[in-house]
């Protein structure tokens, strides 16, 4: 039993610590690499937007990674390389998105096709995501943050992805 | 000497977590400046996305997270977690996963249950590698030195604490392990490790993936391993030095919404034991050195078909098949099964999943001195279906899972099993999850349990005794399943993004377990030792039957607390707990014999603990440590033990480790457990010290 106490101690004073341990580093470092990849896009001009000045990223108000990508759009002053829209619910305002960074639940009752018509990027970190109709999959592999594309899906929205988020890209479907 | 390490760990300890608990504030504090740890906000915005890609990040993957949301107790073992450990097989790495118990009982052979009754042929678990069940019918527990893979293509284990069966099938009562290998296409390139030292003398392992074409990945392997034998409780050898090489493949292919998988492997170990045997002549035990080979095999075939993200079709048949001459000894067992499963969406709130399978068990056992099976050769069945519904109450809060199994057994005299459960999974918000569950579950016999007899003891001739008598266990064709009725609940909390916890209780109510009966003594010939040894003679002697029963009832409760807290993007912290109780209701003659029933509440440790801490040194060495207490076996006589592994890394480029693993570190050898059910001699388990290195290129 004395070593069962030296472990719940030490266990003890972990969560004391952790619950002022704030860090939030892979958030933000996988918000980053969301907004990189969306640099190397081309959006089709029906979808008035060319470039990825003034891109213009969605995700839920609520998401986990909600906060990284304000703190990312406040850090980028003003005339910053995108705005970031939060909202309410995927499916109701979306329509203002080139990029929609969709939660599981998100994925519960958005229509990835229409989505991809309206030229939309989706991307997610949900697992199997790039399989089951969306574009962009974050993955953590490795403890290295990476993605899988998949093209059918990228052909059908027209949005253009460059070579170079190909080569990176860990898996294209 | 133990005492006093333990007590300057435990300042040390005190120390480096008081210091962490520093640093984690101090980062915390930068947070609400937008910046996170020494890189700032805007600093990742110029990053390029090769730079940001090269960040090691510690985040779970998506599936632990995933399985978060499932209403049972359910523990992930990642591939980063098995590299970390050091460990080079199956049974050490679950180790780290709470409410399993693992024992080992010998260079070759270990006891591992989930929440109790634990035994060398524990039989109230479910194991699957890839989706194939490798739980064997003839003991209705696992062989665990046929169950390998090549380690470095193992994503994930998943332990899921509790009964599985509407999923699992029957005899997942008192958990599932499932062991997950990488896609095909997620081992790409070539991948050599090699090492050895003391009591992992030497391995070699060597793996290629390619593509046949652009949507058909493919990978082979092949590894082997020596491995030292144990020591009895004498110090002398215990003849069970364990070599083994292992080959396989797999090949992955996606056309549409199709995808298929075709994966094999094939293995020979050479392997041994020593075993007390009972005779019938003076000094009526014999010590026996066996030394024997092991070779199997299997392929497994799976189409999944993705209508759409929540609507799919699964079809999976695999084919296994062992050679063992070891006890019992095996000519050969085959199982061949077909899944079927189909998940679909129905009127929005509903996700229904259903299913068929349909399983073979054919093996012929051959006779030795202390285990026969008549018929010797056997061929069953098994039947089942499932359907399970989960229904969305309240949008994201409130989920009910509701599902049944029906299971048809050759060997249950029951016409059909039924196996319900219902679970309530309520999330408040994004960072609570309170569940809870009632299920009811069965355990199916063995064809041990219905046509073996074991030979366990003679009783030598005396002045009362004018013969020997042998008793022996015997099967018998009226013995039924052993029922579970389990109700648990469950708390998991995120702190923040770098700790949580995850808390499980349970109560298990279980009747018609399996218990021992004496019959009546009769006079008989010595068939057991006529038919193992032709020609030898015949040896006449008393026969006291021991037979199966269900007789016996027992409930057990208690829980595991487990803790993952990155103190900060170097340093993390992995801890659980495990307590549990077992009462038993059994016949009073047995409760110092029988270890798997009656003695179960003495033959299963009460605590156990497990702390790991997995520390960066710096971008190119790492260090990680990790601690294990296991309260003592007083069946058994074994006390509580406590020992560490510690793992050194160094990464001299992005693509080589190089390594130093120390094993049990705290004493030179020590007992974990004993064979049950085989007189395997009771052997102590080493200290051990291994160096190796692992290269990946062109991938």
């Amino acid at each position: 039993m004395r070593y069962v106490a030296i472990v719940l101690l030490t266990l003890s004073q972990g969560l004391a610590a952790a619950a002022v341990d704030d860090g939030d580093r892979d958030s933000m470092v996988k918000a980053s690499i969301v907004y990189n990849i969306a640099r190397f896009v081309t959006w089709p001009e029906t979808s008035g937007q060319e470039t990825a000045t003034n891109l213009s990223i969605c995700i839920q108000k609520d998401h986990q990674l909600a906060t990284a990508f304000s703190n990312l759009a406040a850090a980028q002053g003003a005339g910053g390389g995108f705005q970031l829209s939060l909202v309410e619910r995927f499916g109701v305002q979306n329509l203002e998105c080139q990029v929609a960074f969709l939660s599981e639940e998100d994925l519960d009752y958005v229509d990835l096709s229409a989505m991809a018509r309206d030229a939309i990027l989706t991307v997610s970190d949900t697992a199997g995501f790039a399989n089951d109709g969306g574009t962009i999959e974050i993955q953590v592999i490795d403890e290295k943050i990476g993605f899988s594309v998949n093209r059918l899906i990228e052909r059908l929205s027209s949005v253009l992805l460059s070579s170079q988020i190909l080569q990176l890209a860990e898996k294209v479907i | 000497m133990i005492k006093l390490s333990l007590e300057k760990l435990l300042l040390v300890n005190f120390i480096v977590v008081t210091l962490g608990t520093c640093t984690a504030s101090i980062a915390s504090a930068a947070d609400s400046n937008g910046n996170v740890g020494d890189i700032s906000a805007s600093t990742l915005l110029n990053m390029s996305l090769e730079d940001l890609m090269n960040i090691t990040v510690t985040t779970v993957s998506n599936r632990p997270q995933r399985l978060s949301q499932v209403a049972s107790a359910v523990f992930v073992i990642t591939q980063d977690d098995i590299r970390r450990s050091g460990v080079t097989s199956i049974p050490e790495a679950l180790r780290m996963a709470p409410g399993v118990q693992v024992a080992r009982l010998g260079t070759d052979k270990w006891s591992i249950s989930v929440r109790g009754f634990n035994g060398r042929f524990a039989n109230k678990l479910q194991v699957l590698i890839d989706g194939r069940s490798v739980y064997t019918p003839l003991f209705s527990g696992v062989i665990w030195s046929e169950q390998d893979t090549f380690i470095e293509d193992i994503e994930r284990i998943e332990v899921i604490r509790g009964p599985g069966s509407t999923i699992w099938g029957a005899n997942a009562m008192n958990g599932v392990i499932n062991i997950i290998t990488k896609k095909a296409a997620d081992t790409q390139g070539v991948l050599l490790t090699a090492g050895g030292g003391s009591f992992e003398r030497g391995f070699v392992g060597a793996r290629y993936g390619g593509e046949l074409g652009e949507n058909t990945p493919f990978r082979v392997y092949a590894k082997g391993f020596s491995r030292d034998n144990t020591t009895t409780l004498a110090g002398s050898n215990a003849n069970d030095t364990w070599h083994s090489a292992r080959t396989g493949f797999r090949l992955d292919h996606t056309r549409g919404m199709d995808e298929y998988t075709l994966q094999g492997d094939m293995f020979i170990s050479s392997t041994g034991d020593s075993l007390t045997q009972s005779i019938l002549t003076p000094p009526y035990s014999r010590l026996d050195f066996i030394d024997t080979k092991v070779k199997g095999g299997n392929i497994r075939f799976r189409w999944d078909r993705n209508y759409s993200e929540n609507s799919s079709t699964t079809l999976q048949i695999y084919y296994d098949r062992v050679h063992d001459q070891l006890m019992p000894n095996t000519e050969y067992a085959e199982s061949f099964n077909i899944d079927f499963r189909q998940r679909l969406p129905i009127l929005d709130r509903h996700d229904v999943i259903w299913g068929a399978n349909y399983r073979s068990y054919n093996n012929k056992v051959l006779d030795t001195e202390t285990i026969l099976f008549i018929p010797r050769q056997r061929r069953t069945t098994i039947l089942g279906a499932f359907v399970q519904d989960e229904i969305m109450l309240l949008q994201d809060e409130l989920r009910l899972t509701l599902g049944v199994r029906l299971d048809h057994n050759d060997l249950t005299n029951e016409e059909v099993e039924v196996q319900p459960n219902a679970r309530l999974m309520w999330t408040p918000d994004e960072k609570t999850s309170v569940w809870l569950s009632a299920s009811k579950a069965v355990r199916t016999p063995s064809r041990g349990e219905s046509d073996a007899t074991i030979s366990r003891e003679i009783m030598p001739t005396s002045f009362d005794l004018p013969l020997p008598v042998m008793m022996a266990v015997q099967g018998s064709t009226t013995y039924g399943s052993e029922k579970l009725n389990a109700y648990e609940l469950g708390y998991r909390y995120q702190f923040t993004g770098s700790a949580s916890i995850d808390v499980a209780g349970f109560f298990n109510d279980y009747s018609k377990l399996h218990d021992f009966n004496f019959g009546d003594p009769t006079s008989t010939l010595a068939r057991q030792a006529h038919r193992a040894t032709p020609g030898v003679g015949i040896h006449q002697h008393l026969m006291l039957p021991i037979f199966f029963s269900n007789n016996a009832s027992a409930h057990s409760y208690g829980g595991e607390v487990s803790v993952n807290w990155r103190l900060h993007e170097r340093w993390r912290l992995q801890g659980n707990y495990s307590y549990q109780e077992i009462n038993v209701n059994s016949n009073v003659d047995f409760i110092n014999i029988d270890a798997t029933t009656g003695g179960a509440d003495r033959a299963n440790p009460q605590h156990q603990a497990s702390f790991r801490s997995n520390y960066d040194l710096s971008e190119k060495v790492e260090l990680n440590l990790w601690l294990r207490y296991v309260s003592s076996l007083p069946f058994y006589n074994i006390k509580e033990y406590v020992t560490m592994d510690a793992k050194l890394g160094w990464k001299p480029a992005r693509n080589i480790e190089v390594f130093l693993v120390g094993q049990n570190l705290f004493s030179k050898n020590h007992r974990e457990s004993r064979s049950d059910y085989i007189p395997s001699l009771p052997t102590r388990i080493p200290r051990g010290i291994y160096a190796g290195a692992t290269w990946r290129f062109g991938n």
